[in-house]
């Protein structure tokens, strides 16, 4: 049988494509990486045919590349290195069991942010998130590839939120992750009262910790487990502006220290600008207006007692604000905290609010601690300057991280698609932009494209571990090669 | 009782290595937080109290024969005690016990250090461990016109011991003791030449025979001389007179106490009257003796019982010391009576201080693990910011001595005697 | 068995004379352990050839190096509490880190701390308080080690309300792989120092550790940054006594109580909403029942003194379904508000606080015992030995139902006198990270030099290791050599994947599996 007849037989014809726009659509993303066409686009709708598919690409020595978010993609990491499959997860989008008591959801890989949320809410919780997050992203997706949300006090673990999984390896062989491995089936779990809320293990290895920000390398999870919050029931944002990144640090610091308020992240005036405004001239307009830099902190009061809770959290935010010297305000010229709560805490509305500048951009982000971003910002100004690209443009986002111990540090740099000169440009200062990053100490602790170069010919030994691992969990490289150091 | 009474307590260790700190909440930083310096000086488990118990049982169980690296971890310990005092935070085991039988098992079957040997000889020939002629005793108190309590009564007798009565940088602390004795108008005598050590180092280092000889001697000629208190200002002569003399099960009719016990009385009735400043910033050493292991000793017998099943309990109930009951207040209080004087805290004290180093044979047979050890003190000492260290004891006050030659450090070193001797 | 010579002679060279030793009284000191008779039927498990001191990661390096190249077999420890420390058999050195000691730094503002394998709880915690923080210690005391716990053990301790769970605590890690490379994870690899474990890509902290660490099976933990956390009192608290405790002053931003439900279902809705609340610095079964007498007697004859005359007054009646609380706050405002919550907690579930505990120098006892995690060695007190069972880390609802189900088997070995009549309900533990997963692990105490004692204990904990899995309570935490291969095919057969796992990163098989995974199955399995 040709591979488009053996997946048939899997998935059934309706759940496989070839057609020329599909592929050319999956060949590339909003990234640098090199285009490359996917033979196949694959559409598994349960762990069953998950599972056949992958025995299949193994038996066939086909690559597979799971993708679980909807276009447009930015990293890099759907983009086939070897042609192969495309395993589309979006159409997996059960959200089976949600439970209220325990604060855990239980979903599929396809299901997206703005499919999830409203469920939450109807039992009282949410789930932490990334900045207004696109439209067709997946919360599996977002959480696998530990992309920071912006509660940092609910991340206890960089791994947070995402719990147990339910995953087939690059082998084909079916595992499950965390307390969901059992003993016993889901079924008697629930019954027992677990709630697959605890992600370690089984034992003695933390598999999902293998299989998180491996890119689709490892394997292709079919459902996991994510942790949920209470709904608060009241919110009051504030906002503190300050022209020096420098005044707001130890304020900041001194919050995650008191875990005094929920959302707490910096932006400065361009991305402020264009989560609030809707296209370029609009977020031209904000920019300038807007202070150079931005911190949004929100209180919350939840079901109990919401009213004193944010009374008290207000009055202390307060009292720390005067100890550092920083105002926080409801509203600051160019905007009022409660939109930015609202804009941040939404999936972000068409086009993506990244997009909405000059319709392309290319984000650099790398872990560090927030002390530090000050002198990465400095460079990336300084480079950005002798490139020639105006540091206007450059959006900037700290988000703390694993509740105050490490800041995920991001610079986003728009750029029309059209301009060829002015993607060179911004292709360039990109790579030399991450170079100089990384060798100043930044951590690209999630290496897509051309960073996974970067990041493992500096850590030669987590590779050499790495592909110890691979060995173990896709002996013949079948899940997305080519990628990281695979 | 005798080693092997104690295989439970060497069985039930649970090798948590509590032995090896202070009391946990009373660890106050990285730096002073270990209590025992066999195990600072030698790393291996083998060198802690919970290391000597199953040394101990492995010897007893025919698993391990004598080496000399099991002599060298028996006898390389000061005998201290804080392994004993952190133990018995959470258990009813007697650690100190069982090392103090390992060492007297070890002198039964002929397993000695040279210099323990040198010492019991000199006990032997002379009354004392230091290998001093026991002729010279009494020079200490040359001139001094004190009576002499093997010719006349007296209601005090002070004990000087051997350390006060033979080592010349100190002799005179214990000269400067009798003279304050009898300002405050104690009627106080001494022995003289005829003072024999108290036994004390001997018990130490696992020679019973000498320490019972001497314990019969001394309480006999003191009950004989009708003395109503014993005082010294020896705190291993103390400890031994208070804690370990009572094991022997001769009545004792005369109080002992220490020196500072007694100044610390004689302030409180108005006797001694401190009227001059001596503006310094001290710091008080507890030495063991005088502290964690002056309770006296509580003689045991009985079987192990079992209820609720399988709770062990002692019949009948045995009582533990624990060192609570050490004298760390008195030595305080006449320091705090001296005007002008600022007594600051080292972060290891009282039932958990460190050891100065020299007991338990230490000093004789491994000088130079004593004098880290004095030094490892005296550094928590300067670390206090005092610009004097105080104790009251002599062995403490050589084995600093010796040390603070050693490094130069700069801080000063005083008995208790010594300030209020400043401030009359 | 004994080193060839030239082998010996090499690790002498690596560590130094002083720091190397084949002596039997130093080899039986490692040799001996708490729970020792589970393995080998006495209190000694297997002796190791030699015992060495490393004192840097050079040394490690070398001496693990060195161990591939004669094909001798290693096992490292910090604080060495436990049978799992011990060696698996002959013919290997056991590797005490006793001498890598060091505080390597603490960032106050980045909230974390770099240690080596011998820092205790009680030395980070003293350090981090004068910088205005805390570290998670565990349950078993502050006399373990911080990096022990993060990098190779389990992790649970009753500040997990607000402090985690050790392996979650674990940032960049040094580790010296078991053939002999220097695997620096996250943040350390890439040279930008120490606080992220995780990446470049997927994270290796899953193959250092899971839900328990390896127990010695993957190398050597030479250094690691564990996350801090706030503490909200002062610098130093001063605090005098030992035994019997005295109290420690509890600061003004804190507040202790024990508190009493009428059910365990009340119980549970009540850690719940604390959990949901964030209330909560130290929350958990400290003192179950069995265990209230134990904070202030003197002896095992005066606990079971007390216990009986409590059991018949009918006031043990009132611990049945307690838990201690402390709640810690940054502000007068934030300790009002959780006090508040508190009350309407307790008021909503039919909870009270227990009178008989709210004397002051009773709740400074509870303080101290609490914050500094001393005195839980007194469990070895009563019967001179203690062993733990169920105790999974899953939702709070089936941590509950593994207390209850632990209380219900212990009672046949009660009634035959195998075990401590302890009232039968020793459930330890808590919940963590605001009550997002806890454990209750069900204690018993026994006396191991009594035969039928301990046949009644191993009974028990296997018994109550097959109910575990019969009733899904998820995998226990008794941890015995052999546990993947036991428990492995109930769960996806990780025990395979383990196998693979440690022949890919020891292929020369020299970290000790004992506690881990052989490479190869063994035959008959």
């Amino acid at each position: 049988m040709s591979p488009k007849e053996d997946l048939i037989a899997i998935l059934g014809d309706a759940n496989v494509f070839d057609t020329a726009e599909l592929l050319e659509a999956y060949s590339r993303d909003e990234s640098f990486v090199r285009h490359m066409k996917p033979q196949y686009v694959a559409r598994p709708q349960n762990t069953e045919e998950v599972q056949e598919l992958v025995k299949w690409a193994n038996r066939t020595a086909t690559p597979l590349i799971p993708v679980s978010s909807g276009p447009p993609h930015f990293r890099g990491d759907t983009v086939p290195s070897l042609g192969g499959v495309i395993v589309e997860l979006t159409g997996m989008k059960r959200i089976i069991r949600i439970n209220r008591r325990n604060r855990v959801a239980m979903i599929e890989p396809g299901v997206t942010f703005a499919e999830l949320q409203p469920e939450l809410e109807k039992e009282g919780l949410r789930l932490p998130m990334p900045p207004c997050p696109r439209r067709s992203k997946s919360v599996l997706g977002s959480c696998l590839e530990r992309e920071p949300t912006i509660i940092p006090k609910y991340q206890w673990d960089i791994s947070d939120p995402l719990l147990c999984t339910e995953v087939v390896f690059g082998t084909g062989d079916l595992f499950r992750t965390g307390e969901a491995a059992g003993p016993g089936s889901l079924e008697d779990q629930w019954a027992s009262g677990q709630a697959q809320t605890n992600p370690m293990g089984p034992f003695q290895v933390d598999f999902f910790r293998l299989i998180q920000g491996a890119q689709g390398t490892t394997g292709i999870i079919t459902w996991a487990t994510v942790k949920c919050e209470l709904l608060p029931r009241l919110q009051k944002p504030l906002l503190v502006a300050s022209r020096r990144l420098e005044d707001l640090l130890d304020f900041a610091y001194r919050l995650l220290w008191a875990r005094l308020g929920d959302e707490l992240l910096i932006l400065n005036s361009l991305n402020l600008a264009a989560i609030l405004a809707e296209d370029r001239d609009e977020i031209k307009a904000l920019r300038d207006t807007l202070p150079q830099w931005v911190l949004v902190v929100c209180v919350a009061g939840y079901e109990r007692l919401p009213r004193e809770r944010v009374e008290y959290q207000e009055k202390d935010v307060m009292d720390v604000a005067q100890r550092f010297g920083v105002e926080p305000q409801i509203a600051i010229p160019g905007a009022r905290a409660s939109d930015v709560l609202e804009a941040l805490s939404t999936v972000s509305a068409e086009p993506y609010w990244k997009l909405r500048y000059k319709g392309g951009c290319h984000d650099i982000f790398f872990l560090t601690t927030l002390d530090r971003a000050p002198e990465f910002i400095s460079r990336v100004y300084q480079m950005a300057a002798a490139a020639g690209y105006p540091g206007t443009d450059i959006g900037i986002y700290l988000q703390p991280q694993i509740q105050g111990r490490a800041c995920h540090c991001e610079f986003n740099l728009s750029c029309d698609p059209s301009n060829a000169k002015e993607v060179e440009k911004v292709r360039q200062l990109f790579l030399d932009a991450s170079s100089e990053l990384i060798s100043m100490g930044g951590f690209f602790s999630r290496p897509y494209g051309p960073w996974a170069e970067m990041a493992y010919s500096r850590d030669g030994q987590s590779a050499v571990a790495l592909k110890k691992v691979k060995e173990i969990f896709d002996p013949n490289n079948v899940m997305n090669p080519g990628k990281l150091c695979f | 009782m005798t080693l092997l009474d104690y295989r439970n307590d060497m069985q039930r260790c649970s090798r948590c290595s509590l032995c090896k700190w202070p009391p946990l909440s009373q660890i106050k930083s990285w730096r002073f937080s270990n209590v025992c310096p066999s195990m600072v000086w030698g790393n291996f488990h083998a060198y802690s109290a919970g290391g000597r118990m199953i040394a101990a049982l492995a010897l007893l169980d025919g698993r391990i024969d004598y080496t000399d690296k099991l002599v060298e971890i028996v006898y390389r310990c000061q005998m201290g005690g804080a392994c004993d005092v952190s133990c018995k935070v959470n258990r009813d085991l007697d650690p100190l016990e069982v090392m103090l039988e390992l060492r007297a098992k070890c002198v039964e079957d002929g397993q000695v250090l040279p210099a323990h040997m040198v010492m019991i000889e000199s006990l032997r020939s002379d009354d004392n461990a230091l290998g001093e002629p026991k002729a010279e005793r009494g020079k200490w108190a040359e001139g001094l016109e004190v009576k002499d309590i093997t010719r006349e009564k007296a209601e005090v007798l002070y004990f000087a011991g051997c350390r006060y009565s033979f080592d010349r940088d100190l002799q005179r602390i214990a000269r400067e003791t009798v003279k304050l004795l009898r300002m405050a108008g104690v009627d106080v005598g001494i022995s003289g030449k005829e003072e024999a050590c108290c036994g004390g180092r001997a018990f130490e280092i696992g020679y019973r025979g000498e320490f019972t000889k001497y314990a019969e001697h001394n309480i006999e000629t003191w009950n004989a001389a009708g003395v109503r208190t014993v005082v010294t200002s020896c705190a291993d002569g103390y400890g031994t007179l208070r804690s370990d003399y009572p094991r022997i099960g001769k009545t004792m009719n005369f109080e002992v106490m220490h020196i500072t016990e007694y100044l610390d009385r004689l302030i409180e009735e108005g006797r001694l009257k401190l009227t001059k400043s001596v503006p310094l910033r001290v710091t008080y050493h507890d030495p063991c003796h005088l502290g964690r292991l002056s309770e006296p000793y509580i003689p045991w017998e009985g079987v192990e019982k079992k209820v609720l099943g399988q709770v062990v309990v002692k019949d009948p109930p045995k009582e533990f010391r624990r060192g609570t009951n050490g004298i760390y207040e008195p030595p305080r209080h006449v320091l705090s009576s001296i005007p002008g004087l600022q007594l600051v805290e080292m972060e290891r004290i009282k039932e958990y201080a460190w050891c100065c180093g020299a007991g338990g044979g230490v000093k004789e047979a491994y000088p130079d693990f004593a004098l880290w050890t004095a030094t490892e003190r005296i550094e928590e000492a300067m670390a206090t910011g005092a610009e004097a260290l105080v104790t009251a004891c002599p062995w403490c006050e050589r084995n600093f001595k010796d040390a603070l030659e050693q490094s130069k450090a700069k801080i000063k070193l005083y008995d208790v005697v010594e300030l209020l001797l400043e401030a009359l | 068995m004994g080193l060839r010579r030239d082998s010996y002679r090499v690790l002498e060279g690596i560590v130094g004379p002083q720091n190397i030793s084949e002596d039997p009284v130093i080899l039986d000191t490692y040799a001996f352990q708490w729970l020792a008779e589970t393995i080998s039927g006495t209190k000694f498990a297997a002796r190791p050839e030699a015992v060495l001191l490393p004192g840097s990661t050079e040394e490690v390096q070398a001496v693990i190096k060195t161990c591939n190249r004669y094909g001798i077999r290693y096992k490292a420890f910090s604080t060495g509490w436990g049978p799992w420390n011990t060696v698996g058999g002959e013919g290997v050195v056991q590797l005490d880190l006793r001498r890598m000691n060091r505080i390597l730094d603490v960032d106050a503002k980045n909230m974390y701390a770099v240690v080596e394998p011998y820092v205790i709880g009680a030395q980070l915690q003293v350090e981090a308080m004068k910088r205005g923080l805390n570290c998670h210690i565990i349950g078993a005391g502050s006399n373990t080690s911080i990096l022990a716990s993060a990098t190779s053990m389990a992790g649970y301790g009753l500040s997990g309300i607000f402090m985690g769970y050790s392996g979650c605590n674990v940032l960049a890690v040094e580790w010296v792989l078991p053939t002999g490379e220097i695997l620096r994870l996250g943040s350390l690899g890439s040279g930008a120092g120490w606080f992220c474990g995780d990446g470049p890509g997927p994270s290796l902290r899953g193959v250092m550790r899971g839900f328990i660490g390896a127990l010695g099976g993957l190398g050597v933990f030479t250094k690691c940054a564990v996350k801090l956390y706030p503490w909200y009192g002062p610098a130093t608290i001063p605090m005098e006594g030992i035994r019997p405790l005295d109290g420690m002053p509890i600061p003004e931003s804190f507040r202790v109580h024990s508190l009493t439900f009428p059910s365990w279902e009340a119980l549970a809705d009540a850690v719940y909403r604390i959990g949901e609340a964030e209330i909560g610095y130290v929350v958990g079964r400290a003192l179950p029942p069995g265990m209230i007498p134990v904070l202030n007697v003197s002896s095992s004859a005066e606990y079971a003194q007390m216990l009986q005359m409590v059991t018949r007054a009918g006031v043990m009646d009132e611990f049945k379904y307690c838990i201690q609380t402390i709640l810690g706050a940054s502000s007068a405002r934030e300790l009002e508000y959780q006090e508040r919550a508190l009350e309407e907690i307790m008021s909503e579930t039919g909870g009270t606080i227990i009178a008989s505990m709210e004397e002051a120098s009773v709740r400074e006892v509870l303080f101290r015992a609490l914050i500094k995690v001393e005195g839980i060695a007194r469990v070895f007190q009563l019967a001179g030995t203690f062993a733990t069972s169920l105790g999974a880390g899953t939702s709070w609802d089936a941590a509950v139902a593994s207390g209850k189900l632990g209380e219900q088997l212990k009672r046949k070995y009660i009634e035959q006198g195998a075990i401590a009549d302890d009232g039968g309900d020793l459930a330890w533990g808590g919940a963590y990270q605001h009550c997002r997963f806890g454990h209750l692990e069900e204690i018993i105490m026994y006396d191991f030099q009594d035969a039928e004692s301990l046949k009644g204990a191993d009974d028990y904990v296997a018994e109550s290791a097959q109910a575990a899995v019969e009733k899904s309570l998820g995998q226990p935490i008794s941890i015995v050599p052999g546990m993947a291969e036991h428990f492995g095919p109930t769960s996806f057969n990780y025990h395979i994947w383990m196998r693979k796992i440690k022949k890919a990163f020891d292929p020369g098989m020299t970290a000790d599996p004992s506690f881990y995974i052989e490479a190869e199955q063994p035959p008959g399995k």
